[in-house]
């Protein structure tokens, strides 16, 4: 038995070599990051809830929107400085300050995670706004033997790094300082 | 091993078929499957946290526990292995290793453990009793969860990639049929007469509804935004289905009215019913706990924390 086993472990694997690995790992990995805004949470939420606004990230260089606030129908193309992500809207509440959405199609070289969905929500902080920005994802290579760029660290590293940037760039466009 | 009495649920879905009319006294056991914090916790019914965690090997993705409710079997798609969980014992005694990316699991009860490649197209079937060398059933791409009917003469596979649901006979492990579904099902429940299959379609947002004999979709209905958790209540009456982009379960009825939605903690997956209908254990990736729900009132009454990332959940009406 264990030699069968082996040898299926071992034709697995060339098979694996050969066949692109499948758009959705099954072990997810996860990012939550926070900034406090000194700003009533109407006025946060007024630079963010147009899904298909995203002036306040710098990270993105251009967006091409359609379907408004409509969840199931909106979608936004984002471009970075490394590629195109098409994202379709899923979840929206004007009254939760609240929006959730999904990658539609993925673009490794953009960003190196295999699909995400993420939620960005505004909640009154004190005399200012908190935002929270949540996102769940799978390395860029499903795998079990992904590249050091395409694994699970380098997932974490990439969303978190860009929920960081936009959220600066939030706070700073908010508190009048971009 | 010792004669045990038999009911148990598996992955929640055959929660529907026990009786506890044959359980009285036993004490429920809720298990819990956190993939980050590589562990399998125990909630006692009733209980208000979680008993000390057994420690598993890394990214435990899956959970199913057998028809005797004496293990638990759980699998490590990223390392290639499923472990055996003695749960009276309270650790592991076995660890399996799998090719490819083992995920979806059943066990039937003579010992043959059924696997899905979540990376690939198949679904690999051990006899862990060592008696029989191991086999492969095709299906569709991206086997996602595993059911088996109540008699376990049929196996559902969700193909995740293929947007099907392949049908396997056990005993010959012939392929019965493959039914389309919506885009990308995960997760399902039988009804408890097993004449019905509930497939939770996670880019769909929806639940199809299959005939089990005539193996066909009756009905689609709309669930909420990517469920990836499903459960039937004992009397058959309702479906639980985990939302896990709203954050939120709905609970779905037979007639057709929209789904009461409930609002859980962040990232649900997993989902178990109680025996006796009453209470729904949901597994919230994100915020590292279970939602305890009252499924008469339709409200969240508990949260109970524990090992982080948490994704599979199981019910065991007996001591272990």
């Amino acid at each position: 038995m264990t030699f069968i086993v082996r040898a299926m472990a071992t034709l697995a694997l060339s098979l694996a070599a050969a066949m692109p690995a499948f758009a959705h790992g099954p072990t997810p990995q996860k990012a939550e990051e926070k900034i406090t805004i000194a700003a009533p949470p109407a006025k946060v939420w007024e630079a963010l809830k147009e899904f298909g606004d995203v002036s306040w990230n710098p990270a993105i260089t251009k967006v091409e929107a359609s379907g408004g606030n409509e969840p199931g129908s909106a979608s936004r193309t984002i471009t970075l400085k490394t590629g195109n992500l098409v994202e379709g809207l899923d979840e929206y509440s004007d009254k939760d300050m609240s929006y959730g959405y999904r990658l539609s199609t993925e673009n490794l070289e953009a960003l190196p995670v295999s699909f995400y969905s993420a939620t960005i929500a505004v909640t009154p902080a004190g005399e200012g706004s908190e935002v929270t920005w949540v996102g769940r994802f799978y390395r860029g290579d499903t795998s079990n033997f992904p590249p050091d760029n395409l694994n699970d660290e380098a997932a974490v590293k990439a969303m978190t790094e860009f929920m960081q940037g936009g959220l600066n760039g939030l706070k700073a466009k908010v508190e009048g300082k971009s | 091993m010792s004669l045990r009495r038999t009911s148990i649920a598996v992955l929640a879905a055959l929660a529907a078929c026990v009786s506890l009319a044959d359980e009285a006294g036993a004490k429920e056991r809720v298990y819990v499957l956190s993939q980050a914090g590589a562990a399998l916790s125990e909630i006692e019914d009733g209980a208000e946290k979680t008993a000390a965690p057994i420690p598993l090997d890394k990214a435990p993705a899956a959970l199913v526990l057998s028809s005797d409710g004496a293990q638990a079997y759980v699998s490590h798609p990223d390392i290639g292995k499923v472990s055996i969980v003695d749960l009276g014992q309270r650790r592991v005694v076995s660890s399996l290793t799998v090719a490819g990316s083992p995920f979806g699991l059943a066990v039937a009860k003579d010992g043959r453990l059924f696997v899905g490649d979540w990376n690939g197209a198949h679904v690999s079937v051990i006899d862990t009793k060592g008696q029989a060398p191991p086999r492969t059933v095709d299906v569709g791409r991206a086997p996602a969860h595993l059911i088996l009917t109540p008699d376990e003469k049929l196996l559902f596979i969700a193909n995740r990639e293929s947007d099907s649901v392949s049908v396997v006979r056990t005993e010959d492990l012939s392929v019965a049929a493959t039914i389309a579904v919506d885009r990308a099902p995960f997760a399902m429940a039988l009804s408890p007469d097993a004449t019905r299959l509930y497939v939770g379609n996670v880019q769909g947002g929806t639940v199809s509804i299959v005939d089990t004999a005539g193996f066909k979709v009756t009905k689609t209905r709309v669930s909420g935004a990517m469920p990836y958790g499903a459960a039937v209540t004992g009397d058959g009456l309702r479906l639980v289905v985990t939302n896990q982009q709203a954050s939120t379960v709905s609970v779905i009825e037979a007639k057709d009215a929209p789904p009461s939605v409930i609002k859980v903690g962040g990232y649900p997956e997993g989902v178990a019913i109680n025996a006796d209908g009453t209470r729904a254990y949901v597994a919230n990736w994100f915020s590292d706990d279970v939602s305890v729900l009252d499924l008469e009132s339709l409200k969240e009454i508990r949260r109970i924390k524990c090992p982080q990332g948490p994704r599979g959940i199981a019910i065991s009406h007996h001591s272990p």
